[in-house]
């Protein structure tokens, strides 16, 4: 007989209906525990608002105020000891009032008065230097040393006098301070810890929480100096800011125009035009397309050249990627040493000829020539190697390929710098390259010069030029520096395509203009109907 | 007894989550230098070596093994290289979410699919069981990136009715659940109506047919019960999938799970989040599997657990029975033979 009709048939029934019943029961239950909101609003209120990024902050370190991780928020809470003005982008003072080279390796910063950690900590040279010596020390290695120069020292004259030393002479040392934000050197000596996860500094916001994976908030800081200054450019009209982090731009972009949000960060141009209002600016970001020179085939001057004249800068930037304005240099008009040099033009028909020439003479032109990407970072790149790629195919180099690459994989192919650069590479890598330091040297030390880590190009001609350009200062170093990039214009170990727009999203309640720098400051915004 | 099973099964599980942690160690070491990532592109050769030695990446391999297992006997994974912060609280800290979405998503997808199966299953090879079996089919067809962003332009935009995204009251969990259902409701549909129709044409069921009872308590009463063992199987299956965290719906709705911060982790090269990742996952899979062997002895005596060969075998036999699509064993020819036994 069946084991189950052998079974008492009433138990047997009611443990199958208890049974049902429980299952029935949970899933209910769980489905009205999901169902159990309303309908998604903002929750936010009078000058109360919630900005949509596509980052999380690796951390809330001061060190991490560089990046583009990092500065939405730290720069909020924590400032520098200059800042940026945001319409003609020359240094204005934030924490110093003042600043000048004493000599070739010393400059002195007068401090501001009266100006206070959020955490209570006075505000002077003396906590200046301990909290810039934290954060420079070679030995915590944070990347924000990347910006600059080895072993910066800094030291109280007095108590409002800040002396900054250098190992060797550094004309920029100011735009190179304005990354640095100041942290409360109370919060370094005894809550070290807390220096990853609980930012402090002196800003106009103050960290309120942070949950991770889900939101940081940021309220007033009642005590902010700028409250009472005429030279605080900018003023809390905003009282509570709430970050939320979405990596997808069409969920940023949703929540901007269902008022989950009343900000949004990155959007395509398209993206933007459908939000309440839409703002748009150049960037210090340019997409570059860097070439192995080491390669006997890009080591020609013939096939660079053709390359650059392959294909539509116009309709990689504004048909493929989100908008932006083509370039000939890989820093756009706002830095020193911009040259206003015009775009490589588009035409396939010199470039077949050019391909032809150093055919003849015995070029291998069917060599492979990969054109990578990083994933993810750029916005449609994918599309874009395509496109760049077939280009080259149409000229006449026949071995060109196309490839996207995550993030690790990219970077172990793009940052071996140029003395381990493999002849037979051929690698062709676009790229998106940050200025932030809106100095060109930032750009050749990177991607010119023989010791630069992502460079891929080694010429003794430019190493001269560089090294007199870099201790030079005022004109003299813009013509320098304009002098190289027209020099690399001709040379042409990478091409530069444009820079692409950032594009923001906006209630209509928000009134703010974005800055070329990307700084994203809640000081500079007002709101049209704040409570 | 069953104590005694279950002490033997978590000791096993302690060396499986060992050997598997050895393994990612040694070979997240060989793809990749987290250094590099940390640093941006323009940093400068010896910043690159500061950091390295910051991150004690200069040591002798062995070396950072020795230091990283002895952390491990004692829940330390170390400090995230990306993060800067614990390891393991940064995932535990992300398991909530996770678990949270696994519920609502189950919670969406078994009822679903039971009754889609049933219903198939009662009336095969009818146009109801061809149109729900091309439905079951479509949710395990459909891609869920796009499907959640359809759901979020629908609900969420057009409508209003829903969050777009997030992580915060329960109606955040909707859409994504919703999404992620597709799936499981497809596969577990499939399952419940290939083993229902193979347990309708068993000789039992016959002789409940002929003792009058109704189509209806039949299947509620026995032929559901009897089906339920590869159904917990796929069901099975699919928790832990869950558990490993659906990472594209956790990114496009900015669900703060483990599997998105899991991929974030191996991009980065990020060693101590990755092993602190597949720690808490391997460990939630084990605890699955293992609760999975023990609905099978609560649903069918003949997989005791304790039961020494003959249970193993059964209990294998079980689970290969289980498979998505299984072969029918019950010819029509049976289904003749019952026929003219009742």
């Amino acid at each position: 007989m069946n084991r189950i009709t052998a079974k008492k048939p009433h138990a047997g029934i009611r443990r199958t209906r208890v049974g049902v019943m429980a299952v029935l029961a949970v899933a209910a239950m769980a489905l009205s525990a999901c169902t159990g909101g309303g309908t998604a609003t903002s929750g936010d209120s009078g000058s109360e608002i919630t900005l949509a990024l596509g980052e999380e902050p690796r951390s809330l370190a001061s060190w991490n105020a560089y990046s583009n991780d990092g500065h939405p928020i730290l720069r909020n809470v924590g400032e520098a000891l200059l800042n940026r003005d945001p319409d003609s982008n020359e240094l204005v003072p934030e924490l110093a009032l003042s600043w000048e080279q004493v000599d070739d390796l010393n400059w002195q910063f007068t401090l501001r008065e009266g100006v206070k950690f959020q955490d209570g900590t006075d505000f002077n040279a003396e906590a200046a230097a301990d909290a810039l010596n934290y954060v420079l020390d070679p030995e915590n290695a944070f990347p924000m040393r990347t910006f600059l120069g080895p072993n910066v020292t800094a030291s109280a004259v007095d108590e409002f006098t800040l002396n900054v030393a250098t190992e060797s002479t550094d004309p920029i040392l100011p735009t190179r301070l304005y990354f640095v934000t100041i942290p409360s050197p109370t919060q370094i000596e005894e809550d070290p810890e807390a220096y990853e996860t609980h930012p402090i500094g002196t800003g106009p916001y103050q960290f309120v929480s942070w949950e991770r994976g889900q939101n940081i908030v940021l309220e007033a800081y009642p005590d902010w100096w700028g409250i009472d200054s005429d030279d605080a450019n900018g003023a809390q009209n905003v009282t509570k800011a709430t970050y939320v982090f979405r990596p997808e731009t069409e969920v940023r972009s949703s929540m901007v125009s269902t008022g989950e949000a009343d900000f949004a960060n990155r959007l395509t141009s398209d993206q933007c035009e459908q939000a309440p209002k839409c703002e748009a600016t150049p960037t210090v970001e340019t997409i570059i397309l860097r070439l192995d020179t080491p390669n006997p085939t890009l080591a020609d001057h013939r096939i660079r050249e053709a390359i650059a004249l392959s294909f539509d800068k116009s309709q990689i930037m504004n048909d493929i990627g989100g908008g932006g304005e083509t370039r000939g240099q890989i820093v756009g008009p706002g830095a020193t040493g911009y040259a206003d040099l015009e775009p490589y033009p588009y035409d396939i028909e010199k470039a077949k000829s050019l391909v032809e020439e150093a055919a003849a003479d015995g070029i291998d032109v069917t060599v492979p020539l990969h054109v990578n990407a990083r994933d993810g970072y750029i916005l449609r790149a994918n599309e874009m190697v395509q496109v760049i790629a077939e280009g080259l195919k149409a000229i006449g180099l026949t071995g060109a390929t196309s490839g996207v690459f995550e993030t690790a994989a990219f970077e172990e192919q793009w940052t071996i710098g140029y003395p381990n650069i493999p002849a037979d590479r051929g690698l062709i890598g676009l790229q998106q390259h940050g200025n932030e330091l809106m100095d060109y040297s930032g750009s050749i030390n990177g991607y010119y010069s023989c010791e630069g880590q992502t460079s891929a190009y080694c010429d003794p001609t430019l190493e001269t030029m560089y090294a007199e350009a870099t201790t030079a200062s005022g004109d003299d170093r813009q013509e320098k520096l304009a002098a190289i990039a027209e020099y690399v214009y001709e040379t042409i170990p990478v091409v530069p395509i444009g820079q692409p727009s950032f594009n923001f999203g906006m209630a209509e309640s928000i009134d703010w203009t974005p800055r070329t720098d990307g700084l994203i400051l809640l000081k500079e915004m007002t709101l049209s109907d704040a409570s | 007894m069953l104590g005694k099973y279950i002490a033997k099964r978590l000791a096993h599980a302690v060396l499986v989550l060992l050997a598997v942690l050895v393994l990612v160690w040694f070979v997240v070491n060989q793809i990749g230098d987290p250094a590099r990532l940390i640093l941006p592109p323009s940093a400068s050769h010896q910043l690159y070596l500061d950091t390295r030695a910051a991150m004690g990446l200069d040591q002798p391999l062995l070396v950072q093994f020795w230091n990283s297992f002895s952390g491990w006997i004692v829940g330390d994974f170390g400090n995230s290289v990306w993060q800067n912060v614990p390891a393991l609280p940064l995932v535990l800290g992300r398991l909530p979410a996770t678990l949270l979405l696994t519920a609502c998503t189950l919670a969406i997808a078994v009822p679903i699919a039971l009754a889609l199966g049933v219903l198939s299953a009662l009336y095969p090879t009818s146009i109801l069981d061809r149109v729900l079996t091309t439905i079951s089919l479509a949710g395990v067809s459909i891609a869920d990136f796009w499907l959640g962003l359809m759901l979020i332009l629908f609900f969420g935009v057009q409508l209003g009715v829903l969050p777009t995204s997030g992580y915060g009251g329960l109606e955040y969990a909707i859409l994504p659940a919703a999404t992620l259902a597709f799936r499981p409701i497809g596969r577990l549909a499939q399952v419940a109506r290939s083993t229902l129709v193979e347990e309708m044409q068993k000789p039992y069921i016959v002789t409940l047919r002929a003792q009058g009872m109704s189509e209806a308590k039949i299947v509620r009463r026995h032929a559901l019960k009897n089906s339920l063992i590869p159904i917990i199987t796929v069901g099975g299956d699919e928790l832990a999938s869950f558990l490993n965290g659906a990472v594209v719906i956790e990114t496009i709705f900015a669900w703060p799970g483990v599997g998105a911060l899991f991929i974030q982790a191996i991009e980065r090269r990020d060693l101590p989040l990755v092993l602190a990742c597949v720690f808490v996952i391997a460990t939630m899979v084990i605890i699955v599997n293992l609760l999975i062997d023990l609905a099978y002895a609560w649903i069918d005596p003949r997989a005791s657990l304790v039961g020494g060969a003959s249970a193993r075998r059964n209990r294998r036999m079980l689970r290969r029975t289980a498979r998505p699509f299984p072969p029918k064993t019950e010819s029509v020819r049976t289904l003749g033979l019952g026929k003219s036994a009742r």
